[in-house]
């Protein structure tokens, strides 16, 4: 049996909005894959081997978390850059994705120095975006549905994005794109359970994990996701 | 002011003759007049607040009840109007036209967020905090902005009554210029050592951000812990509820043994946080005990009723406050018998019209996981999501019941199950159920 490799960075700190559901879903989902799944919930003061894992996750915090964890990060920035180049998985939600810029502008004006591995900046604004969202992924012919509860936006994005917003807000509240994709990171504003909501999402990104692992996907079936993502696009989403 | 003062009255006096709810609209006016209206009062000896994410309506309740029976001149919320516009027309009600506040005590349960609103310039005596927990995100964001919105209306001339066994509360301690009461529940029988979620909010100390250990927890992140790295602590606070027997309904604080007016722990620190307060304020020890012990609060009106063979409980789903949902659900696997569940909801909030289904991920389903439950229904638009959550919480699959059909719901669930059933539904959808119970009840005569 072939294994898989998880951490969930900063379980204890960046988990603000029920993100917990993404990794119950995704193990679940390739455990149906017949992989072996071991998943190590990481935080500060654990020393993290980047190499040792295949899929790293980690979700939205409170300000002073998000401080501590990038203090943290730090210590990892080039074994950081490194995983993403050599194509291991990122799935990153909420203002989670802030880290990975260049700078973070505080509301105060104070530049805070992020990881610099993507080529963009975010900055703190004095209202909250907040409200349900429904964005394309250009591999998927089914809409991405969630939610966003954020205050801050994205300046000069230098990379590519993950979304297109078809109802909701992107980089900034008008923007045409949301999210960030770039080899096998996906990182969203979106919070929250986003792999229990968008079952075609996670089936996309489970095909992924086994491609490159040179494995055949086998096609699943689950009982509830599919039917309240359905019921979703039914109730709430204007086409 | 006078005017607006008259004003209010006069709207409030014409909803009564009118049947209509009056406890915001009056206030509406007259805040929208002037929003200073409430800095021009002449305020009582004691002005008391209660505020925090889950508890202050009971808590609020409680304080007014023992210092009532003990014959003191109080006057608060009592229909649970807590925003800035139903405070308003509380306190303007009970003013002279010359805004002079005609009783000597004013009690107010306050929403978290219009604290600041109600008191820019004048502060209130005393104020108890019950807790900060996860609660309405789209609302609130998250529990720092929460904090922070408590503690930016107070300038320290504020005495605070705080529930020690929240870090997150307990952190006023590290920065609060002004008196700090404390209450805390020791452990009982339902504590436990180590968490059950990872979901724990205030993880890391306050004062130094290392790692916080816990004794115990009684839930979430609501317990007795300790920072070995500094001195940040619950430790022993001032006011210590000790041997919480829920069965008998009682509890010891400090050397007193109180009684609980229900058989779940909130109760307890809703009893504990009312003991704090009036005690803080002078009420006598005998004053209080009988205010708890012998002029019972009469109890709310319940909310079960019997069909058949069969009771049915009502309880109210606690959307959007994972930790008050967590102990609605130890209520009912607490009930030592067979029984089946009815969950789910149209819309997820009253307030607005978000649907953010986040916190169904932070709520500990895993406790359905029983064998006193016989089945478990969701209705509603969000019932799959729901389901899927249960499927996740390892329920077994044959357990969970999807119903469609709003309009036969009772039907339905008498005959899928033999059992006793707690519905935890949102308003709309009890109020559907009240109907179809009472049309079952007068079919039956």
């Amino acid at each position: 049996m072939e294994t898989i490799r998880i951490a969930h960075l900063y379980y204890d700190l960046m988990n603000l909005y029920g993100e917990n559901g993404n990794l119950r879903v995704l193990i679940h989902h390739l455990e149906k894959q017949n992989l072996k799944v071991i998943t190590h919930f990481l935080t500060l003061d654990d020393e993290i081997d980047f190499q040792k894992y295949d899929f790293f996750y980690i979700g939205c915090g409170n300000e002073e978390s998000f401080q501590l964890a990038l203090k943290d990060l730090f210590k990892y920035k080039n074994e950081i850059k490194k995983s993403i180049q050599q194509n291991k998985f990122f799935l990153v939600t909420g203002n989670a994705l802030n880290l990975f810029g260049k700078y973070y502008i505080k509301l105060n004006g104070k530049e805070i120095e992020c990881l610099d591995i993507l080529d963009l900046d975010s900055e703190e604004i004095d209202f909250r975006i907040v409200g349900e969202q429904v964005f394309k992924f250009s591999s998927l012919k089914n809409v991405i549905i969630g939610f966003q509860n954020r205050n801050s936006v994205l300046h000069n994005v230098n990379v590519p994005h993950l979304f297109e917003v078809k109802n909701g807000s992107g980089y900034l509240p008008k923007s045409n794109f949301e999210g960030i994709h770039t080899n096998h990171f996906y990182g969203t504003y979106l919070l929250g359970p986003i792999l229990p909501r968008n079952p075609h999402f996670t089936e996309y990104l489970v095909k992924e994990i086994m491609t490159m692992m040179n494995l055949p996907y086998k096609k699943t079936t689950d009982k509830f996701e599919t039917k309240a993502y359905q019921e979703y696009i039914k109730n709430m989403v204007k086409e | 002011m006078m005017f607006q003062i008259f004003v209010n009255k006069l709207i409030s006096f014409g909803c009564k003759v009118m049947h209509k709810n009056g406890t915001v609209l009056p206030g509406t006016f007259s805040y929208n007049i002037r929003q200073n209206i409430l800095e021009k009062i002449k305020y009582p000896k004691y002005v008391i607040g209660v505020t925090g994410s889950s508890g202050k309506g009971t808590t609020t309740n409680l304080i007014a009840h023992i210092l009532k029976s003990n014959g003191y001149d109080v006057v608060y919320n009592e229909f649970g109007s807590n925003g800035i516009r139903g405070i308003t027309t509380t306190i303007l009600n009970n003013c002279t036209i010359f805004g002079r506040f005609k009783h000597d005590i004013l009690l107010l349960e306050l929403d978290e967020k219009h604290l600041h609103l109600a008191f820019r310039k004048n502060k209130m005596t005393h104020l108890v905090i019950t807790n900060i927990t996860r609660d309405q995100p789209a609302r609130n964001g998250s529990i720092d902005l929460v904090y922070k919105a408590i503690f930016d209306a107070l300038d320290g001339s504020t005495k605070l009554i705080i529930n020690a066994d929240d870090p997150g509360l307990m952190k006023a301690q590290l920065s609060y210029p002004g008196e700090i009461v404390t209450y805390g529940i020791e452990k009982t029988i339902d504590s436990y050592i180590k968490p059950t979620t990872n979901n724990i909010d205030n993880a890391y100390c306050p004062n130094c951000h290392k790692k916080l250990h816990y004794n115990f927890y009684h839930y979430g992140h609501i317990g007795s812990y300790f920072c070995k790295n500094c001195d940040f602590k619950r430790g022993t606070p001032n006011f210590v509820g000790k041997n919480v027997d829920l069965k008998k309904q009682t509890m010891k604080i400090n050397t007193i043994l109180v009684k609980l007016n229900k058989d779940i722990l909130y109760e307890a620190y809703s009893t504990i946080a009312a003991f704090a307060l009036t005690s803080t304020i002078g009420i006598t020890k005998e004053e209080i005990v009988h205010g708890l012990n012998e002029d019972i609060m009469p109890p709310k009106r319940g909310n079960t009723y019997q069909i058949k063979n069969k009771k049915i409980t009502l309880l109210e789903s606690k959307n959007e406050n994972a930790l008050s949902y967590y102990q609605s659900l130890k209520y009912i696997i607490d009930q030592n018998f067979k029984k089946s569940v009815v969950l789910g909801f149209d819309n997820v909030s009253r307030r607005y019209k978000f649907n953010d289904i986040s916190w169904l991920w932070d709520v500990e389903f895993e406790l359905l996981n029983n064998s006193n439950i016989d089945k478990i229904f969701c209705i509603g638009r969000f019932k799959y999501d729901v389901a899927n959550r249960l499927i996740y919480a390892n329920i077994d699959p044959k357990k969970i019941v999807l119903i469609e059909e709003i309009s036969d719901i009772l039907n339905i669930i008498m005959k899928e199950t033999k059992y006793n059933i707690f519905t935890m539904v949102c308003f709309d959808m009890t109020t559907i159920l009240k109907q179809q119970i009472m049309e079952a009840q007068n079919g039956n005569n």
